[in-house]
């Protein structure tokens, strides 16, 4: 190997006080370095014994030395040159932490004990706050300053929630880049006689860069002026490193090492809020991010502090540790911090609420505000319960074991009421409550355009202003039934509105939002490049690339040679385009849409043609032509056929919306879907997109709407299980109350026609006819649960009996309904339920009577609990809108009668689809759950992969 | 480096918003929009800590888009009312003084605000329905026979903006020219295809606003030097002009070879097959009787040195901006390639000619087609002509909503008054249906109904500012302005006998005959109202701020 000249041995001296365990690994780094540099085995025998000598000169053990080489030199070189996985490295190191944990840090269990429920209540709290003071109708509107300066008004529970940008692991979970840091200053000084008298200030510090781990043998030459430094009366602990938030207060604890750990440990909750934080939510927010740190990183220093006194106490030689600067980094990191970045636990411990937020909001558009007051009033419970029952999940040896298993068998728990409970009460309790926006009339299948009209009444009541709610909803409910043509094309075409949203929609600002509309045809946000004013029916034309012929291309050169031949092919570029054109007019073509944007040359001769070009158009708005009109995209040349790429058009004229200039396309066919342009104006920016987003998220509930609901057809498995024989009674027992319902119901016909002409299909129509199919057809496919037990099979047949005698639909011909097919499709779609909390009542009583007979304690108390957390949204309602019936008596009212419509008329209280209220209860679970078994957040920045860890050392060798 | 910079959290905050604190920002800003209102209203200077360009103004759009608020209630309203100015130029004034008086009064109602805000959107429907109605009794219908009323509204236009600094005469005589302006582009035959023609304002600085012209067609600015070298030696061509417009480059270089390399073997020369069919060109154009020949881009010497030659005028680097007009006012194709232009292609010129205003030569285009006109803005100083300029663009796009909604509301704050005073009697009488749909008792919407009122009287009152008194009639619904030393009565109309706001009123033809008729634009007004209810509701239902602080 060759070495510079000015190469000498600077290797770092075993005596210097860096951790030994470091220290030894460098001669083995160095040895694996030489082996891989070293292609033939001479070589690298050559270097080595180089290497040992230069080591023993610095202080080294040549037995280890020879140990070591002997180990390197045995591994293959190929192996070696792979690039390491660093990710088992770390797991090793993680047990470390545990094990230290579990060593006897007894302050630390005790802080993991109620780590989760208190601290993510800590966490969500303040979220509620905001969010509740913006929830249901009467709820007030934030203002959100970008940083760019731009307003953006919003109501929306997701909006806000991202906005916020919160940097709690718990809180925060959308993004994934923005990552947790943390820096902890400790300052750690021991006078040189006595390792009692320690004192640790502490901080909590949001922000890390590098880490710094110091400390040096005191000498006795030095130890004098160590003594002068600290000088006065008792230990005196000042922070070091001024950060750039230098007046947060320091917290100090002055007393023996470990209980100065423990009060570090247990004592930041009770740190004073920042004066420097601008408001108290927020800080207590980020206080907690720092604090849930704490433990990880303080084992870490608490680990080296040990190190330090059980060396002091072996080798007799005092050292005095004069500071310990604890920061996490990314790239550079050194010695144990490493351990702190890890990169397997991170996706499972964040992304939590939010995250669960969001993806409940991508499927239902709707309900994030409910989500977070849900989750906020579910963990309370928790809470609640878990500070009863303490005795029966802290008795035990082990508290900490005891804790984690406990809180995975809540969560397992919480599991099971979701599937096996929830899912069931609703499908067999609440769907006689269902009501349906389908209207059947004579045989057909109609969509009652009132109730539709009270389903986005009641979203964008939640979601807008109030002096903009009524227009918008008008307009969202007009361009709806504008949308389709036929009931059965419903599904397809509300998806199809919600995939090409941004297409069909223009925004402007500066206009008040009355001068919102809806315009046939579409809109194509770009002007004519050339404008040939066409009367009539014009065909179109689509294409993807130049019309125009260029000299070249990116893979096809083009050579001149002569004057002569760069004359004939500028001159047979122009000749092609003008005949390329002309070809065009007499084929009838009128418009060319174009994806990329036409030579001067091809507007020039379309404008001689009198051809209109559009082009520069976004290729979403390609497609969404390609897909309305059927026709496919011309790529490559013109050729004679023109059928396929072109398509007529009932008439292409420009438009001025705002102040800008568009085209105005008109349709003539007439497919499922009818294309209508929607145009949203606002006064500002800020407004517009509030509107545009919130339209977007009344179509995604509308498809939601409009998707069947699954929850009715989900029954408990066969396998045997405890829950059953109560269920089946259970479902026996309401059959009667269903009966009773139904009576009722039929009784208060007039009533419901009165209020709002709205005509209601009673949900268990659905469902039993849904049954009733089955068990026609095949009996086999039936849930198994009713036929195993007898008194469940006893039950469903009384229900079909039922099923044959009595109406359930209120308007109509009964007995053709019962037997219609045409019904089938519809059996689980559209349904809706009063909104204004009315569900979570009814389900809360529901629960209630089913927790009375269950046999399951555990679960018993599981569904009280969630049942008592259910009254939260009702409550907030209710609250928000004094002067209306008081609230416990209306809760009586409701849940006694158990006719929610015959309270309460439903233009006071709204619709709302029922699969999104499931959705909400199903990912409210779920985020709990999982929420519940972390015991342990660890927040570490990700280091670049690549990074070799031989590099690193190297780089280290080089710094000392 | 790549590390990925931590986001500081929003700060999340209701601070602002707190009753207090918002109406101590909105009275600030009432206070400073107030005072430029009307013909009598302050002027304020705009200019930055550091130096630099200096405005004085009295307009909104100058105002607002010159100053940076921080409170974000005030941001709000600053934006939607720049919003509202960009698209009508008119009446931002008066909805910003609505808006901020609209928001100080409802907080100091014991009513809920949402129930305000609500009740205020239905007070804005019912205003707006009856002003749009026909028995509106200060609403005027145009008549376009007559320049009387457009005269009349220019002027108002003109004259409520004092920064441009004109005597009364100068008043009348640029509303004159723009009045003719307009009606020199409205094409006379009405056809679908036949649109509205344009005006190109040319801003001449330091002649008196007397010097002020209308010309039809176009005037293109010579440039400093070089004029007469690109110029024939003969004088300017006749009449009856047949001229070329290109917008491709006419300067013979070799580009547009597309995405993939070309390469040149040695002795072929690009450029001068370019020239080659340059000349071509200007044969081409030589042989079609071409008199002008008038290009977007840069011409190339040889072929302006050929052109010259045979007489014809060539003038280069037009810019895109008039490429449009010059197309629309000549009936010229802009030409893009070097391709032989065909017969089509060319437009017809009646006549050019040298012109001079202030201390600028220009090339005057004089074309067959009423489609463009110029008109020469002159004034003493920069900051009065912009201002002119700003306020002669606004009287213009007043005048075109006009082609829309041929309307006019009486100005001088009677409109105001009156709309107060027809609202006032209308809740008095107020049906019982229409409040359980707003679910708010009567005497709720009572007080919001006087509270909307008065915000729309405060507007009508902020025109005075000498100390003088306002007398408003608030049976009848009509504003008079008393100047504290002078006894005589400056007012939109004469009084008219008592009337009961709903019967029917004409607007009486005493009035119509009255010289001084001061009038407002019917669409920005109707806007204007609209967004400052709109900004309003807005702000008072906001819960709290989050800001970015990133």
């Amino acid at each position: 190997m060759y070495h510079k000249p000015t190469d000498s041995n600077n290797y770092i001296a075993l005596d210097s006080c860096h951790l030994p365990s470091w220290l030894l690994n460098v001669p083995r780094s160095q040895f694996i370095r030489a082996h891989r540099n070293c292609s033939r085995k001479q070589d690298y025998d050559l270097e080595s014994d180089m290497l040992v000598e230069k080591f023993v000169a610095k202080g080294y053990d040549k037995q280890t030395l020879l140990g070591t080489r002997e180990l390197v030199g045995k591994c293959s070189r190929a192996e070696l040159l792979i690039q390491r996985d660093k990710t088992k490295n770390i797991h090793e190191e993680w047990e470390v932490v545990y094990i230290l944990m579990r060593l006897g840090f007894t302050g630390m269990q005790r802080h993991t004990e109620h780590l989760n429920i208190r601290k993510i209540l800590q966490v969500t709290e303040p979220l509620e706050n905001i969010l509740r003071s913006c929830f249901g109708p009467e709820g007030g509107q934030v203002l959100f300053i970008k940083s760019t300066g731009d307003l953006l008004i919003t109501k929306d529970g997701r909006r806000i929630l991202e906005s916020l940008l919160l940097d709690h692991p718990v809180a925060r979970l959308w993004d994934f880049d923005f990552q947790m840091k943390c820096k902890i200053y400790f300052n750690l000084k021991t006078t040189p006689w006595t390792t009692e008298q320690q004192s640790i200030s502490f901080s909590p510090w949001p922000r890390a860069d590098k880490v710094h781990l110091r400390w040096s043998r005191s000498e006795k030459t030095r130890r004098g002026r160590h003594r002068k430094k600290m000088g006065g009366p008792g230990p005196d602990a000042t922070p070091i490193g001024p950060g750039p938030q230098m007046d947060r207060p320091w917290v100090r604890y002055n007393g023996s090492l470990s209980t100065a750990f423990q009060n570090a440990v247990d004592k930041p909750l009770m740190l004073p809020i920042p004066a420097l934080c601008r408001s108290t939510i927020l800080s207590l927010v980020s206080l907690d991010s720092s604090l849930v740190l704490t433990m990880v990183e303080s084992a870490n220093i608490f680990r080296s502090a040990l190190q330090i006194i059980e060396g002091t106490c072996t080798d007799n030689r005092h050292y005095s540790i004069t500071e310990i600067q604890f920061k996490t980094d990314t790239r550079r990191s050194e010695g144990p911090v490493r351990k702190l970045t890890n990169y397997g636990e991170k996706g499972r411990h964040e992304r939590m609420i939010v995250k669960s937020a969001s993806r409940h909001y991508d499927i239902t558009g709707d309900g994030v505000k409910s989500f977070v007051l849900l989750l906020c009033a579910v963990l309370r419970e928790l809470q609640a319960t878990a500070d009863k029952n303490e005795d029966p999940l802290s008795s035990g040896k082990n508290q900490y074991q005891r804790l984690g298993h406990a809180l995975r068998r809540l969560s397992n728990l919480l599991l099971t009421f979701h599937s096996r409970v929830l899912a069931h009460i609703i499908a067999e309790h609440l769907s006689p409550h269902f009501l349906s926006v389908f209207r059947l009339m004579e045989g057909n299948i109609t969509l009652c355009r009132a109730s539709v009209q009270h389903i986005l009444d009641t979203y964008f009541s939640g979601r807008i202003g109030c002096n903009l709610q009524g227009f918008i909803s008008k307009l969202a409910c007009e361009y709806f039934y504008n949308s389709f043509l036929d009931i059965g094309d419903i599904p397809s075409v509300v998806s199809l509105v919600n995939k090409y949203f941004s297409e069909l929609l223009t925004e402007v600002s500066g206009l008040p939002v009355a001068d919102s509309r809806i315009l046939p045809g579409l809109i194509l946000h770009r002007p004519f490049s050339v404008y040939c004013p066409a009367e009539g029916e014009v065909r179109a034309l689509i294409v993807t690339e130049q019309i125009s012929p260029c000299l070249s291309d990116t893979d096809i050169d083009f050579v001149v040679s002569s004057d002569f031949q760069l004359q004939q092919s500028q001159l047979f570029q122009r000749l092609r385009t003008e005949s390329v054109l002309r070809q065009l007019r007499q084929k009838e073509v009128k418009v060319i849409f174009s994806r990329v944007k036409q030579h001067e040359i091809v507007l020039y001769y379309a404008k001689l043609s009198g051809i209109s070009i559009v082009d520069c158009l976004p290729s979403e708005e390609i497609s969404l032509l390609c897909k309305i009109t059927g026709v496919s995209q011309m790529s490559g040349p013109l050729n004679g056929d023109l059928q396929t790429v072109t398509f007529p058009a009932a008439s292409c004229k420009p438009i001025v919306i705002g102040s800008k200039k568009y085209v105005h396309l008109v349709f003539q066919s007439s497919s499922a879907f009818r294309p209508h342009s929607l145009v949203l104006c606002g006064p500002v920016k800020g407004v517009t997109e509030q509107l545009v987003s919130a339209f977007h998220g009344a179509f995604r509930m509308l498809t939601q709407l409009f998707h069947p609901f699954t929850a009715i057809q989900e029954q408990p498995p066969s396998n045997a299980d405890s829950y059953f024989p109560k269920v089946a009674v259970l479902s026996k027992e309401q059959s009667v109350t269903c009966n009773g319902c139904r009576n009722d119901s039929a009784g208060h016909k007039c009533y419901l026609e009165n209020i709002d002409q709205a005509v209601h299909v009673l949900g268990t129509l659905s469902v039993e006819k849904d049954s009733t199919r089955a068990c026609k057809e095949c009996s086999a496919s039936l849930s198994p649960s009713y036929r195993c037990e007898d008194t469940g099979n006893i039950c469903f047949h009384e229900m079909r009996r039922k099923s044959h005698q009595e109406p359930f639909i209120i308007h109509g011909d009964s007995s053709s309904i019962t037997d219609s097919t045409g019904t089938i499709p519809f059996a689980n779609v559209g349904l809706v339920f009063p909104g204004a909390g009315v569900f979570e009542l009814l389900l809360k009583d529901y629960l209630y009577k089913f927790a009375k007979t269950c046999h399951d304690t555990e679960l018993a108390s599981i569904c009280t609990m969630f049942g008592n957390a259910l009254l939260c949204i009702p409550r907030q309602i209710y609250k928000a809108k004094t002067g209306q019936v008081h609230f416990p008596l209306y809760y009586l009212q409701c849940t006694q009668n158990m006719k929610p419509t015959d309270l309460l008329s439903i233009a006071e209280t709204g619709l709302e689809p029922v699969s999104c209220k499931y959705q909400l209860l199903a990912s409210v679970l779920q985020c709990i759950s999982q929420l519940v078994t972390i015991d342990l957040i660890v927040g570490v920045k990700r280091s670049p992969c690549s990074r070799s860890e031989e590099t690193d050392q190297d780089m280290l060798l080089e710094d000392h | 480096m790549e590390r990925v910079e931590q986001k500081k959290q929003s700060s999340c905050t209701a601070g602002p918003l707190t009753s207090a604190s918002l109406r101590q920002a909105v009275s600030v800003m009432q206070m400073m929009v107030a005072s430029c209102y009307g013909p009598y209203g302050r002027l304020k200077q705009i200019h930055n800590d550091s130096g630099g360009y200096v405005t004085t103004t009295s307009q909104s759009a100058a105002l607002l888009g010159g100053i940076s608020v921080t409170h974000p209630a005030l941001q709000l309203l600053v934006a939607s009312i720049r919003n509202h100015t960009f698209a009508f130029s008119d009446c931002g004034l008066f909805a910003a003084i609505l808006c901020c008086s609209l928001i100080d009064r409802c907080l100091r109602l014991p009513v809920s605000t949402h129930k305000v805000v609500k009740a205020h959107q239905s007070l804005m429907d019912m205003c707006l329905s009856y002003l749009k109605s026909e028995d509106c009794a200060c609403k005027i219908n145009v008549d376009f026979t007559h320049s009387k009323l457009l005269l009349a509204l220019t002027r108002s236009v003109l004259y409520s903006k004092p920064a441009c600094m004109m005597t009364r005469t100068e008043v009348d005589y640029v509303s004159l020219l723009i009045v003719k302006a307009f009606l020199y582009k409205v094409p006379n035959v009405s056809a679908t295809s036949h649109l509205l023609g344009r005006t190109v304002v040319v801003a001449v600085e330091g002649a008196s606003v007397m010097d002020s012209a209308f010309i039809p067609g176009v005037l293109i600015e010579a440039p400093a030097c070089g004029w007469s070298r690109t110029m024939p030696s003969s004088r300017l061509p006749p009449t009856n002009i047949k001229l070329a417009l290109f917008s491709g480059s006419l300067c013979g270089e070799f580009s547009e070879t597309g995405d993939g390399t070309v390469e040149v073997m040695a002795g072929v020369d690009p450029e001068k097959v370019m020239l080659d069919q340059l000349l071509d060109l200007g044969r081409q154009l030589v042989d079609d009787d071409v008199q002008i020949l008038l290009c977007q881009k840069v011409i190339h010497p040889s072929l302006k040195q050929y052109l010259k030659e045979h007489d014809i005028c060539a003038l280069d680097r037009l810019g895109a901006a008039l490429m449009e007009p010059l197309s629309e006012m000549t009936g010229a194709q802009p030409v893009a390639s070097l391709c032989p232009v065909s017969s089509a292609s060319y437009g017809r010129l009646q006549q050019i000619s040298n012109v001079s205003y202030g201390n600028k030569q220009y090339l005057h285009l004089l074309p067959d087609t009423t489609a463009v006109c110029s008109i020469v803005l002159c004034n003493r100083n920069e900051t009065s002509l912009k201002e002119l300029t700003r306020t002669c663009q606004t009287a213009e796009r007043t005048l075109n909503h006009l082609l829309k909604e041929p309307w006019l509301l009486l100005g001088g704050g009677c409109t105001e008054a009156h709309v107060a005073a027809y609202i006032r009697y209308q809740v008095s009488s107020l049906p019982g249906s229409h409040l359980e749909e707003l679910r708010c008792t009567a005497a709720e919407y009572k007080l919001a109904a006087d509270c909307f009122c008065s915000a729309l009287e405060a507007a009508a009152r902020s025109l005075e500012h000498d100390g003088g008194e306002i007398l408003t009639d608030f049976q009848d619904g009509h504003v008079w302005s008393v100047p504290p030393e002078a006894s005589g009565v400056d007012c939109a109309r004469e009084p008219v006998s008592a009337i009961q706001p709903p019967t029917r009123t004409e607007v009486p033809p005493v009035l119509l005959a009255k010289e001084a008729l001061i009038l407002d634009g019917f669409s920005a007004k109707c806007n204007g109202i609209r967004v400052a209810v709109d900004t309003a509701g807005l702000i008072l239902d906001l819960a709290y701020v989050v800001k970015d602080t990133n």
